[in-house]
């Protein structure tokens, strides 16, 4: 067999371009970020908050920003969830984010709703801070959350009808 | 002259991964001469750099408006504040939401803490933040900002959450002539 040496030419074009522009860097970091983000409520969903969090946060790294408050180690913040109530649940989902070209660091962000029996107890948009482990694996580094404003108190009538 | 199909083959092959993989000006992957060995120290002075930005960021707030200086150090089109209940995005939207913000009305903070990427590109700081009226404490708490660097080379905020410490509890003063509740 002879190799047609313009179709060789063609397919080592097709080739080169391929591997050198396939997605990487920073579109393949943020899939891959997002895509954690979203096994991550997965897994709360299925497993509870306690053992998602045990395995999506780094060991060591990552740091819990809460109001006034900052929680670093995965065992001390999985250990929050250590005394929530049965029926308790977080829910979320990313939206947005960024990854570094180098693809080793990104962060999401979306809204997230914490519920108990099924009803809303709190709400509002996190922000998650993700580092590519050794083993290729994304974990969180940092994360924190500002809740939605409570709504509006209702001003229902006074059945006495008194003013205010 | 007989040409040699494998040469040709080998010769379309450099040129093409040469043109796709240049650096085309804004390739951040360019950048990214970073060796396994390196990826340490690298993410390490990204976060670095990344906390410069932020320290001159809240110096620059010391003496220009809090909308210039947001102007200047979050990114024009892709920065986003994130507040209760809103994500405010673009130059323009957060320069409108400092709009009310009083003159005396001043906000201080300081980077403690990050993670910096080994592409040199992109980090993430935090830190305490402290807003003062006239010179007293009328809030604090402590906020994520994460930064991009533009093809320029400068570092720019991307997204940035404060969030406010919890409320002191209610202060409990004896009454001055010894009555209860």
């Amino acid at each position: 067999m002879t190799l047609n040496p313009y179709r060789a030419t063609l397919a080592a074009i097709v080739v080169s371009l391929g591997v050198a522009c396939s997605p990487s860097g920073a579109k393949a970091g943020l899939d891959a970020a997002m895509q954690a983000d979203r096994d991550f409520a997965a897994m709360v969903k299925k497993d509870g908050p306690k053992a998602a969090f045990l395995h999506y946060l780094d060991p060591v790294d990552s740091e819990f920003i809460e109001p006034g408050v900052v929680n670093k180690g995965a065992d001390t913040i999985a250990a929050g969830f250590d005394q929530i109530p049965p029926g308790f649940t977080i829910e979320w989902a990313p939206d947005s984010g960024h990854a570094s070209a180098s693809g080793d660091l990104a962060w999401t962000s979306g809204s997230y709703t914490v519920k108990l029996n099924g009803a809303a107890i709190d709400a509002g948009r996190y922000i998650t801070g993700w580092r590519k482990a050794a083993d290729g694996a994304w974990k969180v580094v940092i994360d924190s959350r500002i809740p939605d404003p409570p709504p509006p108190a209702s001003r229902d009538a006074d059945p006495q009808g008194r003013p205010g | 002259m007989k040409r040699n199909p494998y040469r040709a083959a080998f010769a379309a092959l450099v040129v093409s991964l040469a043109v796709a993989c240049s650096p085309g000006g804004s390739n951040p992957a360019a950048d990214l001469q970073v060796k396994p060995t390196d990826t340490k120290d690298a993410a390490e002075a990204s976060l670095k750099e990344a906390m410069a930005a932020d320290q001159a960021f809240s110096d620059y707030a010391q003496t220009a408006t809090m909308a210039d200086a947001f102007a200047k150090y979050m990114d024009a089109v892709d920065g986003k504040a994130i507040g209760p209940g809103q994500v405010i995005a673009g130059e323009a939207a957060i320069r409108d939401s400092f709009k009310d913000w009083p003159a005396d009305l001043k906000m201080t903070w300081k980077p403690d803490m990050g993670h910096g990427s080994a592409g040199r590109d992109l980090a993430v700081t935090s830190g305490r933040w402290v807003r003062t009226k006239a010179g007293a404490t009328v809030g604090e708490g402590r906020y994520v900002t994460v930064w991009r660097k533009n093809d320029q080379g400068e570092w720019k905020g991307v997204v940035d959450l404060g969030l406010p410490d919890p409320a002191p509890p209610a202060k409990h003063e004896p009454d001055p002539q010894g009555r209860p509740g």
